[in-house]
């Protein structure tokens, strides 16, 4: 027996239904019940017959140029694609132009998120570059229309698109809840009737697994737009308590500086702990996954209102705000792997105005997972060095 | 017995307490049992005592919606598990009623019925509706009440539904009890305790 929707082949998840006389899967009910053996029903969807282009408040470089005309060409060759890009490479302006071409073939493209944060973001970018198309957001809270020209969503609300897109593009895939889950997986297996492309900072084994075999073609872009390299952390190892003191020591100079923090904490009660510290000292908030207005506090940082924003990896992704430096208390904690760590540092120097920043990481012991962040974000800097002699040479 | 929990598959013994581990009898995980969250407290409405299971919650609402919307069947006899044994000693000699649906026909089931599939009681089918309004129901032509007592079953605590079946039933039986699964706390503490 299977799921045709989750592909579960488990008996513990099946459960039998006598009124019905049928057999159904318990594992995904979540996104409705389906029967075993009932075929998917895929809804068609409009497809748009305009012909769009984009616009951009920048030019692309020359590495975004050569990292789109890979990825053009692989998608021509029918292959699926894996854009392995650096924080703040411009992943999201990359795959604008294979957009482009698949809506200009009357073709139906869809834009899979990890994070509903970042899905409005997205849809704010996407309908800003593309003002002739109707982009829509689908996530939690904004489920009423599910239909248009382009269709940004979480990767839970691809349950709802069965067989629906030609191109399929998923941003954050090592990011919490797709990582390892084969639900997620399949479902989004089954929203998708034509090419997939994967986003990623940090891809995992399995997808590196893939790459090796010949089923994903891979293009990297470890170049920012404004040229300048990726920050290299720089970490501290000291007892917890001359932690916090230097956090304030630091707070204090970023002050006069007029510079603001991206304070990183393990766990919701260390941020209010924090902010409890904090607050007799400088303007702080806290972001976490319980905070109830997270639109206002993030609107307000980018005020300017608060010196530092206390917050937990809920804000480790997609978010951008200008010239920020970044601290993150315990980097030994086990939440902050690998993956997390690369992303948190990928949130400074995003700008162009202020492309150089500082992050600093403060641990009691040296980490596997901070020694491995290190190093691979020297090899991206490295790789973009080589890249750039090479280019000198030709 | 099973050896996972039906609600959200883990082991068994997940969280468990020394209680429930030690009796060796549980049917949903440690975690599982927060949803259920015990009223012990009898109210009266109308001359009748209504006896209220649990809490009403988020997560207990999305439950019931998960069995009566979705149609997760496997999950009908877990809501009223735990009180069969103390329904049956303490109601004995009650008729078994529910309150009916007005969406049998587009779930394919009467979803308080089976909730009571665990019960040995002598149950009756006095009730029906009319239409898909809940509110409008009436006493089945083939009920044959003889003056019996009668132990009304509900998932929810409606003050108007329940008002509704007392009508149609008061006339024509000994006495109604009432058991609901599940009540908003702040509707009944306004409400008189017994």
């Amino acid at each position: 027996m299977e799921c045709k929707r989750c592909g579960n082949q488990d008996t513990k998840y099946f459960a039998y239904d006598p009124f019905h006389e049928n057999w159904y899967c318990r594992k995904c009910i979540a996104f409705g019940r389906i029967n075993v053996n009932e075929p998917i029903q895929s809804k068609r969807y409009q497809t748009c017959n305009i012909q769009c282009h984009y616009e951009l408040e920048y030019p692309l470089t020359n590495a975004q140029l050569r990292a789109m005309r890979e990825i053009r060409l692989y998608l021509d060759q029918g292959k699926d694609v894996l854009v392995y890009a650096a924080c703040g490479a411009g992943k999201t302006e990359l795959v604008m132009e294979s957009i482009m071409r698949f809506i200009n073939q009357g073709k139906k493209v869809g834009f899979a998120i990890s994070r509903r944060q970042v899905v409005l973001e997205i849809k704010e970018r996407m309908a800003k570059a593309f003002p002739m198309l109707h982009v829509i957001a689908v996530c939690e809270g904004y489920t009423k229309e599910t239909d248009g020209d382009l269709i940004v969503c979480t990767m839970h609300q691809l349950y709802r698109y069965p067989n629906a897109f030609d191109l399929l593009i998923m941003d954050e895939v090592d990011a919490f809840p797709y990582r390892g889950n084969p639900m997620l997986e399949q479902i989004a297996m089954h929203a998708c009737q034509g090419q997939k492309l994967f986003l990623t900072a940090t891809p995992d084994d399995a997808m590196k697994e893939h790459i090796q075999k010949g089923d994903l073609a891979l293009v990297e872009l470890f170049q920012r737009p404004h040229g300048f390299p990726l920050i290299v952390p720089q970490v501290i190892h000291t007892l917890p308590l001359f932690q916090y003191l230097y956090i304030v020591h630091s707070l204090h100079w970023h002050k006069r500086e007029g510079i603001q923090v991206l304070l990183f904490v393990p766990t919701i009660e260390s941020a209010h702990r924090m902010r409890n510290v904090l607050r007799c000292f400088f303007q702080c908030a806290v972001f976490t996954s319980k905070t109830v207005d997270k639109e206002a506090v993030i609107a307000d940082f980018h005020q300017k209102l608060y010196d530092v924003l206390i917050c937990t990896t809920i804000l480790e992704r997609g978010i951008t705000i200008r010239g920020v430096h970044i601290i993150i208390y315990q980097a030994d904690h086990r939440v902050f792997q690998e993956a997390s760590l690369i992303q948190i540092i990928g949130r400074v120097g995003r700008n162009i105005q202020m492309p150089s920043g500082k992050g600093i990481f403060l641990c009691t012991r040296v980490t596997k997972d901070i020694q491995d962040c290190i190093s691979s974000l020297q090899k991206m800097n490295e790789s973009v060095e080589n890249h750039d002699t090479k280019e000198l040479i030709v | 017995m099973k050896s996972y929990c039906p609600i959200c598959f883990r082991d068994i013994t997940h969280h468990q307490n020394l209680f429930d581990w030690l009796k060796k009898d549980a049917w949903i995980c440690g975690d599982c049992r927060l949803i259920f969250k015990d009223v012990n407290q009898v109210f009266h409405f109308h001359g009748c005592l209504i006896e209220v299971l649990y809490e009403q919650s988020e997560e207990l609402d999305s439950l019931i919606m998960q069995y009566q919307e979705v149609g997760d069947i496997a999950l009908r006899s877990l809501f009223f598990h735990d009180y069969v044994s103390y329904m049956q000693k303490h109601y004995k000699g009650y008729t078994l009623v529910w309150m009916p649906s007005g969406k049998v026909k587009e779930r394919g089931l009467e979803t308080v019925k089976e909730m009571l599939d665990e019960f040995s009681m002598k149950k009756q089918e006095l009730l029906e509706c009319i239409s898909d309004d809940p509110l409008y129901m009436r006493l089945r032509n083939d009920c044959g009440l003889k003056k019996q007592k009668v132990l009304l079953v509900d998932v929810y605590f409606h003050k108007a539904k329940l008002q509704m079946a007392f009508d149609l039933l008061k006339p024509h039986v000994q006495c109604i009890h009432v058991v609901v699964l599940c009540g908003d706390m702040k509707v009944l503490h306004t409400m008189r305790l017994d």
